[in-house]
């Protein structure tokens, strides 16, 4: 249990014990209430006030399944708010093995100054000079990294974007196989990463000291359970392998809320071309691979190798919320295209959904037609060379909106709403509305809830009683990030009630104490807490916990809602 | 009455035949509602959890039209 500073002003690294206030934090929970209480709100995003927390989740680097998540935090140079963003891979496990709650980045190095950060398997760290990658995208970067300091290293890293400090960059992680092909995407984190002068974090995955488990034998028996009704779950054990996140291409579409056209249809014309069976079926046909496994310990494999027509490889996990971002605001509907804008994407360090909501903006705004997937790819190497319109993508469909004066931007607090359309299902106009994060469908999924056909009586098009589920969404979901586990493995926990027993087990087992349900919601609304404490502080009153005006005004077709949610039904979201 | 239903993801395995492009034609009782109509597809709730009528999601209490086309997929979790 060790906090190692890296302050990137002083070119010092010191290795703590964690602090009391810490203790028994982990992931999200951690980033979030360490930003609460150690940055100073209104500080630059990209200044040396400002602090990157890497922190693994509290179950990472344990025997555990599906515990590869990492939570970044700093305060966010897009939303101007805290920001959590997480990312799966195999670097949580690894620093979870090497026995370390959490790396905190300070200070700044000097103008034009760039260092990698090498922790070795005794977890001891170096800063080594990286001024030969200035400017590297990211695939070559991993490439000789794992060439310079061995395969068996996970790594985060940023691209082009985030050394330029662009508000849409990200930071990347490397799959399984090596390659940085998964993204802490959201708020522009790869940005202060780039601000510290920071390129990538290199870590051993032969830790063999992760910390001891308070209970060893109650851990492993539900650690077992836990596994089997994860396999077991049709969700997870079947569909999640068979068809990846692009099974949700149907489905919402379907309920007419896939935002196309940049959020000016509800359905796009279309779909089946994109959707995630067509995106198996394409990849079976080619030799590329689904079922694939992404991160460390993953027993779900919702993960894809995208290949082009001889075979060759073009991008690992072609998710739903890129294949919507590129493809459906886009009106792109070409799997070869959007599979070419997810690698740019990745190899430039950008988030995708910030990025081709970016492009669908400027296309709206009249810049490119509709659907010119050769227009889209032009507008990403933009970014790379630094004019002033791929300044403007790369800082994010605000930015975008400001340049060409075009009113239709799909935000909350700055960020792009995902491939939900809040006037098609209400609850999440709340979720995107009101989450500290800024629009994050993550940060509470309400989508289930609202179209299933048993056991519920949500109505997608009306606001009836969707602050209330928005609400306990975004509370058990805060709680859930502070594990490190996969979100896809949750299901299994909420139906299955030997499996969300053993959750709680598994938690008590780690932490030596006993855990109830009430337990694990106090920590969610403790966390929570802290990041909109941070945000007030930091300028982001209720006026912020709104969805941007043409949401409330353009009826989406085809059935013709606005948001209808209040702003008094908006602020009762968080009575606490 | 007749409704044409179209199965997404790996519904459409158990149907040997099952043509994606076309769908299929179901024969139903007048006033069959959603539940009947997967009921009689043998699709249980954990199998077929989002059922859209003609372009608008549907409980499972809802009543069918003669005529319509039915949308049949797998329930959704995640984010």
């Amino acid at each position: 249990m060790k906090f190692l500073r890296v302050n990137m002003t002083e070119k010092s690294i010191q290795a703590e014990d964690v602090p009391q206030a810490y203790l028994g934090l982990g992931g999200r929970g951690l980033t979030s209430i360490f930003i609460d209480a150690e940055v100073t709100p209104t500080c630059d995003p990209l200044g040396p006030e400002n602090k990157l927390i890497f922190a693994p989740g509290l179950l990472s680097g344990t025997t555990l399944i599906n515990t590869s998540r990492i939570s970044i935090g700093a305060k966010s140079p897009l939303t101007g708010g805290i920001k959590e963003s997480n990312v799966g891979g195999t670097v949580s496990a690894a620093l979870g093995r090497l026995g370390i709650t959490a790396i905190i980045v300070e200070g700044k190095a000097p103008q034009g100054e760039l260092y990698l950060l090498k922790i070795d398997e005794n977890a001891e760290a170096r800063l080594l000079p990286a001024l030969g990658f200035k400017g590297t995208r990211t695939y070559a970067l991993v490439e000789t990294l794992q060439k310079d300091h061995g395969a068996k290293n996970g790594i985060l890293c940023i691209g082009p974007a985030g050394e330029n400090q662009l508000a849409s960059a990200s930071i990347q992680s490397t799959d399984v196989d090596g390659r940085p092909c998964r993204a802490a995407g959201r708020g522009g984190l790869g940005a202060v990463m780039g601000s510290k002068g920071l390129k990538a974090l290199i870590v051993s995955q032969g830790g063999k000291h992760p910390d001891a488990l308070a209970d060893p034998e109650a851990f492993k028996g539900a650690a077992m359970i836990f596994a089997k009704a994860v396999k077991e779950h049709p969700f997870s054990g079947q569909l999640m392998p068979a068809l990846g996140t692009a099974m949700l291409v149907g489905p919402i579409n379907a309920a007419g809320a896939f935002p196309s056209f940049n959020a000016t249809q509800g359905v796009l014309d279309g779909w089946e071309r994109i959707s995630g069976e067509k995106l198996a079926e394409t990849i079976k046909a080619r030799g590329g691979k689904s079922g694939h496994m992404g991160c460390s310990q993953c027993i779900i494999h919702c993960s894809n190798e995208f290949v082009d027509a001889q075979g060759k490889y073009v991008t690992a996990a072609l998710e739903y919320e890129t294949i919507w971002a590129t493809g459906g605001m886009t009106g792109i509907t070409d799997l070869d295209s959007i599979a070419r804008m997810d690698f740019l994407c990745d190899d430039i360090g950008l988030d995708t959904m910030n990025t081709g909501v970016a492009i669908a903006v400027a296309m709206d705004a009249g810049y490119k037609p509709f659907g010119d997937a050769q227009a889209a790819i032009e507008m990403l190497e933009e970014i790379v060379k630094g004019t002033e319109l791929g300044k403007a993508i790369g800082n994010g469909p605000v930015s975008v909106g400001k340049h060409f004066n075009h009113h239709r931007v799909p935000v909350a607090k700055n960020q792009s709403i995902a491939a939900y359309d809040p006037r098609g299902i209400q609850g999440m106009a709340v979720t995107y509305a009101t989450s500290p994060m800024g629009a994050d469908h993550t940060a509470g999924w309400v989508v289930g809830q609202n179209l299933a056909a048993f056991g519920g009586k949500l109505d997608p098009l009306s606001p009836q009683g969707q602050v209330e589920v928005s609400r306990a969404a975004q509370i058990a979901t805060a709680a859930f990030d502070c594990t490190g586990l996969c979100q896809f493995a949750a299901t299994a926990a909420n139906d299955v009630p030997e499996a969300g027993q053993a959750l709680l087990t598994l938690l008590g087992a780690k932490l030596g104490t006993a855990l109830t349900q009430e337990d694990v919601n106090a920590l969610g609304v403790r966390v929570i807490k802290a990041e909109r404490a941070f945000n007030r502080k930091a300028g982001l009153t209720n006026k912020a916990d709104r969805l941007a005006k043409f949401f409330y005004e353009e009826p989406l077709p085809p059935h013709n809602k606005t948001v209808l949610v209040s702003d008094e039904e908006m602020d009762r979201t968080f009575n606490f | 009455m007749n409704v044409k239903v179209k199965l997404f993801g790996l519904l459409p395995r158990r149907f040997p035949g099952y043509n994606p492009e076309q769908g299929m034609e179901v024969l139903l009782p007048q006033g069959a509602r959603v539940k009947d109509l997967l009921a009689r597809l043998d699709i249980s709730k954990e199998e077929g959890g989002i059922v859209a009528m003609n372009g608008l999601v549907q409980k499972a209490d809802a009543e069918l039209r003669d005529g319509s086309v039915v949308h049949v997929f797998h329930p959704i979790a995640g984010g």
